[in-house]
């Protein structure tokens, strides 16, 4: 953790200004404001994937809540040196998601797949921000169905299903060694065609 | 590639491996456990995990979680509040105890001898707010899963709108064929995705299929060859949308004709539509 800047934001206008690294600097300071600013940028994105992971919103708002709490209390902990603070908070929400999976046997929900607002209208009140978010996940979606099928479901099955590749190999009946071959493969892939999103992050 | 390269692609692929296999612990090694020349790859991977859920469709959680969230970062603890001045309207007839007791008998007294009726109209009000609930519960779930439905179609039109819009998209104009006049006159285009597989087809106008028959869709190879891509269900005013991930490797053109019901092997009957004009558009 970098040391703390000496001139923090104390008003929630000045903190949109902040960069994710920033506001996490600004909440070590116990500055709300920045917890408030980076639930915005990603509260959207981090529910969607708890969700998808656990197919239940509210286990998911759930997991959500103790992801940002905490975010809170330990954000000194941050390591801007070992991934970006996006990376960081998927990490932690994927974490929960998946212990949760595991522990409670979530039940699928009818409801689960229900979308229930527009997203778009209500995820940030910054016009160039959002901009950039769908920008970003437009990429994003274009870029991972480009990948094959057989790479996309073992990618998919590791990342949203929290499975080990053996595991995997059980579930798809594919050998192991094909499905460390397809994971590898696929991690090159996306690592290839996001570079510039890497470097973004980095 | 020299040997050097080799190793540190080796490398790189053991890290790559090791990474995700301890995706569900703690997939970013602590600093200065791996080699420095390695950190790089290694942490580029984990910003490419990162980066997944940014495709997913952000769904936005209900206001109070951020309310909760704040509450408790900022000390603001509303439950302790009530339970305050809760403890104040208890303490108050304790202070005057004595001097309240016989009116408070009183009150005890006729509270009881009401409990039994207002009971009794209670349960019945319970019982129609029970049905009244269970009715709504009903629709609500009849709701739910026209709202799944909904959700399901969204999924697939986005999928299609994805597949149309992405880098490197060809598209090849599906023409109808001259001897199949009597079928009226069909159009479609065949959108294929750079990756030579994944395609969506989109045919207007095709008539309802002749009792007996099937439509049934052709991809030809370079070699002359053909393999089948299914039967097609053409409904009366409706346009026809197929998709699927999976096309023949060298295909050249699209057909679409008339065959028995079930399909055939190889193209026999009257060709409806063809394609071989197969142009990049983005």
């Amino acid at each position: 953790m970098e040391p703390a800047d000496s001139s923090r934001p104390d008003s929630p206008t000045e903190v949109t200004a902040l960069d994710d690294k920033e506001l996490i600097r600004t909440i070590v300071d116990g500055q709300s404001a920045a917890l408030s600013e980076l639930y915005d940028r990603y509260s959207g994105m981090l529910m969607a994937l708890s969700q998808r992971i656990l197919h239940d919103p509210a286990d998911a708002e759930e997991v959500l809540q103790e992801t940002f709490l905490q975010v809170w209390n330990q954000a000194a902990r941050y390591d801007s040196k070992r991934s970006s603070v996006s990376t960081w908070l998927v990490l932690i929400t994927r974490s929960r998601s998946i212990d949760r999976l595991r522990s409670r046997q979530v039940k699928l929900r009818t409801v689960t797949a229900v979308t229930r607002e527009n997203p778009d209208l209500h995820t940030s009140p910054r016009g160039v921000g959002n901009v950039l978010r769908q920008e970003r996940r437009r990429r994003l979606r274009e870029e991972m169905a480009k990948l094959p099928a057989e790479q996309r479901q073992v990618l998919d099955l590791a990342f949203y299903g929290g499975l080990t590749q053996s595991e995997i190999a059980q579930q798809t009946e594919i050998p192991l060694g094909t499905v460390k071959t397809r994971t590898l493969l696929a991690m090159k892939k996306l690592r290839a065609v996001l570079r510039d999103e890497i470097r973004e992050l980095l | 590639m020299n040997s050097k390269d080799n190793t540190s692609v080796g490398v790189e692929d053991r890290l790559l491996e090791a990474l995700l296999e301890r995706l569900n612990d703690s997939p970013v090694p602590e600093p200065g456990l791996v080699d420095q020349q390695a950190e790089a790859p290694l942490r580029e991977y984990v910003e490419a995990l990162g980066l997944m859920p940014f495709a997913l469709e952000p769904e936005i959680p209900s206001a109070s979680v951020k309310r909760r969230i704040m509450e408790t970062v900022e000390g603001g603890r509303p439950t302790v509040e009530r339970d305050e001045e809760m403890a104040e309207v208890v303490q108050m007839p304790a202070s005057g105890w004595r001097r309240r007791a016989l009116p408070l008998a009183a009150s005890l007294a006729l509270a009881f001898l009401g409990y039994s009726g207002w009971q009794y109209l209670h349960l019945e009000q319970q019982r129609g707010t029970i049905e009244r609930l269970a009715d709504q519960l009903s629709e609500a779930n009849k709701q739910a899963v026209q709202l799944v439905n909904y959700q399901h179609e969204l999924e697939r039109a986005q999928d299609k709108l994805a597949l149309v819009a992405s880098h490197g998209v060809e598209i090849c104009p599906l023409q109808p064929v001259e001897t199949a006049q009597s079928l009226g006159a069909p159009h479609g285009t065949m959108f294929v995705a750079a990756d030579r597989q994944n395609w969506y087809l989109h045919v207007d106008d095709l008539e309802p299929c002749p009792q007996g028959r099937a439509y049934q869709l052709w991809f030809i190879k370079s070699d002359g060859s053909t393999d089948s891509g299914g039967i097609l269900e053409a409904k009366s005013g409706v346009c026809l949308e197929v998709t699927s991930d999976e096309m023949p490797v060298g295909t050249v053109a699209i057909l679409v004709t008339l065959e028995p019901a079930g399909g055939s092997s190889a193209p026999s009957g009257p060709e409806v539509l063809y394609g071989d004009e197969l142009t990049r558009i983005l």
